[in-house]
């Protein structure tokens, strides 16, 4: 029955029809690279000399050896022996990624997870401190966190559970990112590193020398970092930073504490992270608050100092002036959230 | 060195693997056991897809080597489900159509059954769970609603696996 359509001869167009061995239809050849068991032989065949028994080995990091001692002592001697070419993981949570990215290509990585001795927490005599894998999740809900104003706000904010969940305090330090939170806090509240190598033993650096910059410590390639210090802050302490969405990393963040007594400003501490290189103390803004009354004009003069004081980076997230602006802002708001 | 014989228990089945020391726990996971359920997305801990359960703690399958898991317990979304009772999370987020491309789902899955484990209530868990995983699809809102809904069936637990919560 017709339909009223005329019928179009339809071009014909010369072009022979494959198969694969899978009896999908392809283009040429018997390999489809639609056909998922096509692809899947081929990775297949393709490491089919491969000693791992064929499984697919496109690799991300270069080859490198791994070790995971079982004591702090091995793995001191592993680093006076490899120094320069070993890396440490800890938690693994930045290096994982810099290792897949080949940033870093290291012969050795060794590997902390055993060393039980360098996961402790406790309380010491001018605050708390921490082992190099005493690990975020578990130091956050310590009983004694409080005795450190500041330090359980700051752990909040370091990315996402799923990350904190592995993520270690030595680690963070150690890896000094610009704009992570426990290096701002341990500039801000003077904290120390202890630092240990097979040779030269155990020194012990303050905060403040030991972030040279991105990235950058005073930490020589044999050494290891053992444990950090926290100490207690006489006043409150309030973490606040301004990134994208919670948990990345701080386009601009603050630390500011500062105690009361007979009325006025007493220690007052104001640090910035993500603005530069490492986290920078606003020593102008700091001596103005020292000795003044805690009230919105001398609130509002710092926000000022710090606006001059500050020289922030830019980068393709934010420019400079806006970082400038943000830094003012998270000053102000902080120094007011405290009184 | 290079070559590592680990031992690990993947959803409750002992195995012992050879892995190359660079090797990462995803691409173990993905491509020596052949569990695809668990997604690699941007294989720097942003996006979440690649989310397993690890001696009982949500962690990202990329960011760890697979030789770090020695002796270590992995649950991965293929051991979720009990047979084919689908979990009651896996069973919210189909009715409330939490999902649209599903690529980012495994990860959720994985984070809100040990955010149920660990007695997370259901505001928390839409806070905090969701903070680490990225779904380009759905603007969240049904995930929301779904993590609502699981937490609703099984009264605050849906950690455990509950058959009568099935379709």
């Amino acid at each position: 029955m017709s339909n009223g359509l005329q019928v179009i001869p339809s071009v014909r167009v010369l072009r022979t029809i494959y198969h694969c061995p899978h009896g999908q239809r392809c283009s040429a050849g018997d390999y489809n690279s639609a056909c998922y068991d096509c692809r899947r032989n081929r990775r297949t065949h393709q490491n089919s000399s491969n000693p791992l028994g064929g499984a697919v080995t496109r690799m991300k990091p270069q080859p490198f050896d791994y070790v995971a001692p079982e004591t702090l002592d091995g793995a001191l001697d592993l680093l006076a022996q490899v120094g320069d070419d070993a890396v440490i993981v800890a938690g693994g949570q930045s290096l994982v990624p810099i290792l897949n990215l080949r940033l870093a290509r290291p012969e050795l990585v060794i590997d902390l997870r055993r060393v039980t001795e360098l996961a402790r927490f406790e309380i010491c005599e001018k605050g708390l401190r921490a082992g190099a894998m005493a690990n975020v999740l578990e130091v956050e809900e310590h009983p004694d966190i409080h005795l450190v104003p500041g330090l359980h706000n700051a752990l909040r904010q370091i990315a996402h559970p799923q990350i904190r969940s592995r993520t270690t305090i030595g680690g963070s330090v150690a890896h000094a990112d610009p704009a992570a939170e426990l290096p701002a806090l341990l500039v801000a509240l003077d904290g120390d590193i202890v630092l240990q190598s097979k040779i030269r033993g155990e020194r012990t650096v303050s905060a403040d020398d030991f972030f040279t910059g991105p990235m950058m410590t005073v930490r020589e390639p044999d050494e290891l970092l053992i444990s950090v210090c926290f100490p207690a802050h006489p006043g409150p302490v309030a973490v606040l930073e301004v990134a994208k969405r919670p948990g990345d990393f701080a386009m601009v963040g603050a630390v500011v504490g500062y105690a009361i007594a007979d009325g006025v400003i007493s220690n007052p501490s104001i640090t910035l992270f993500g603005v530069a290189g490492r986290p920078v103390r606003m020593a102008s803004a700091e001596t103005a608050l020292r000795g003044a009354i805690p009230d919105t004009d001398s609130f509002l003069a710092a926000t000022e100092l710090v606006r001059e004081e500050v020289d922030p980076r830019a980068d393709a997230y934010a420019s400079s002036e806006y970082r400038r602006q943000v830094a003012a802002t998270l000053v102000g708001r902080a120094l007011i959230s405290l009184s | 060195m290079k070559k590592h014989r680990i031992r690990l228990t993947v959803n409750g089945d002992e195995s012992e693997v050879t892995v190359e020391s660079r090797m990462l726990l995803s691409d173990l996971i993905r491509h020596q056991l052949k569990l695809t359920g668990t997604h690699v997305g941007c294989e720097q801990g942003v996006c979440g897809a690649c989310t397993v359960i690890i001696d009982g703690r949500p962690q990202r399958s990329c960011l760890m080597l697979a030789v770090q898991v020695d002796g270590s317990t992995v649950e991965t979304v293929e051991g979720v489900a009990d047979g084919c009772i689908e979990h009651v999370t896996q069973v919210a987020l189909h009715e409330q159509h939490g999902l649209q491309c599903g690529f980012c789902t495994p990860g959720i899955v994985m984070s809100l059954v040990a955010a149920g484990r660990s007695g997370m209530d259901a505001a928390t868990a839409k806070r905090q769970v969701l903070d680490g995983h990225l779904c380009r699809c759905t603007g969240y809102v049904n995930i929301r609603a779904a993590i609502d809904a699981a937490w609703e069936t099984v009264d605050g637990e849906p950690g455990s696996n509950n058959p009568d919560s099935g379709r």
